[in-house]
């Protein structure tokens, strides 16, 4: 099963609008990227990010 | 007004060239269809219909999974279980073509009633809203296409709608096994629902190469509504798929308004790639696919720049811009770093600490991404200040 973490960007701490597949590390777009999206829409939950 | 009809003319002494008109008033000069509706230039919608560009590699082996492949041809497969194949930009290619889209397959497998496998394009809304769909006054849309198969029999073909949720279908037939032969299908315009003038899917084009049962049986010539029966239509053989080592050659694909095939129209390798660009790029070289890893001299995969590290271990790059705008923020983007600091792994780059004169890896995320770029946001352990770093980057934004 796929799984996904959520980031914060340093200076700001706002969260990223990107978050890590962590199969691959790739940044996917948390609206725009289908898979992320349906992996959402699934009931799934990503990872918090480190900070959290 | 007075009115001449005749049905060709010609010079007296030759029965080569000339004009023809056919029964329906369409005109060929030369030996040459002229466009029945629409301009005269610029009439291909669709891109990369001489398989040109293949940034992902030109041998792409896949399974069970959708995929992109050739720059905007999909491959599509949904349900399947066992299948392989292979996709490959080869030089087996009709006259007049030096490519084609190249489908082996490695591992045969039935179609069960719910898979289905098809090579699919997809075509931006906006680029379609001169076809006046949605209207009484919708344009018909030609679709032609050299084919080659080692299976002969009849193959499904279908346009999707997404806006309005339609779909219509069709069939091609191939003849002779392992032999170039020339297709052209024409469609009825929508004048139900049009494409929405945005920057989402208008068509998606399938070819059809295995479906079950689940997605058989409903002919459907005229617009109408979406259904996974409709999907596969009256396609028929399913041998691309069910069988080891067959082949499926695709090339000079072109869609364009209008109830008549024209000429392809040909269009410069950087023309192509622009277009092409605009839905996935790679900051390496035409070419040269980024992987992990790689020797940093490898010639055109990697990028270097100094990137201001405001303390140990959190800096900023500079915003890098893509070659074109893209269609959208991209939905992915994936960093590569190189045999520098020994990163193996995607999501990283090689940098270099100059504080402490050394490679260290770091991990990659994004401080911000539009459609013109992206500004990353290296994290690792390095001394404060300006340090380099060397990478890679894919982004796509595809429909």
């Amino acid at each position: 099963m796929e799984n996904y973490r959520l980031y914060r960007l340093p200076l700001t701490g706002e969260l990223s609008q990107y978050a890590i597949r962590l199969s691959d590390n790739a940044c996917v777009h948390r609206e725009l990227n289908e898979e992320y999206v349906a992996w959402l829409a699934e009931g799934n939950t990503p990872e918090p990010a480190d900070s959290e | 007004m007075s009115t001449i009809k005749v049905n060709s003319i010609k010079n007296t002494s030759t029965d080569d060239g000339g004009i023809a008109i056919d029964n329906s008033g369409h005109v060929q000069v030369d030996g040459v269809q002229l466009p029945t509706a629409g301009a005269l230039s610029s009439r291909r919608l669709n891109i990369n219909g001489a398989m040109q560009v293949a940034q992902r590699g030109t041998s792409l082996s896949l399974a069970q999974t959708t995929a992109r492949t050739l720059d905007q041809f999909r491959y599509h497969a949904v349900n399947l279980d066992a299948y392989t194949c292979t996709v490959a930009q080869d030089s087996e290619a009709p006259s007049g073509f030096s490519n084609s889209f190249k489908l082996t397959t490695g591992t045969a497998e039935t179609p069960g009633s719910d898979e289905i496998l098809y090579i699919a394009q997809q075509i931006e809304a906006q680029d379609l809203q001169h076809l006046q769909y949605g209207t009484s006054s919708a344009q018909s849309i030609t679709l032609s296409f050299w084919v080659r198969s080692s299976q002969t029999g009849t193959f499904g073909i279908t346009i999707f709608q997404q806006d309005g949720n339609d779909l219509i279908n069709s069939t091609y037939s191939i003849s002779t096994a392992d032999t170039w032969e020339y297709k052209t299908i024409t469609f009825s315009g929508n004048t139900a629902a049009a494409p929405s003038n945005d920057t989402g899917e208008g068509f998606r084009i399938s070819w059809i190469l295995g479906a079950g049962s689940g997605f058989l049986g409903t002919t459907q010539t005229a617009w109408g509504a979406y259904s996974n029966e409709a999907y596969g239509g009256d396609h028929a053989q399913n041998g691309v798929m069910t069988t080891a080592s067959a082949t499926w050659y695709l090339t000079g694909v072109q869609l364009e308004v209008g109830s008549k095939a024209t000429s392809f129209e040909h269009r410069s390798f950087g023309d192509e790639l622009a277009r092409c660009q605009r839905y996935y790029c790679q900051s390496s070289t035409y070419g040269v696919v980024p992987t992990a890893g790689a020797n940093h001299d490898t010639a055109g995969m990697f990028f270097s720049t100094v990137f201001n590290a405001y303390q140990a271990n959190a800096g900023y790059s500079p915003f890098f811009t893509f070659p074109v705008e893209m269609r959208t923020t991209p939905a992915t983007i994936v960093f590569y770093g190189t045999s520098l600091g020994s990163t193996t792994t995607t999501g990283q780059v090689s940098i270099y600490d100059a504080g402490n004169s050394t490679w260290v890896i770091g991990s990659v995320a994004i401080q911000s991404s539009t459609s013109k770029g992206v500004g990353l946001i290296p994290n690792g352990t390095w001394s404060a200040g300006s340090n380099l770093f060397y990478g890679a980057f894919t982004a796509s934004a595809e429909i």
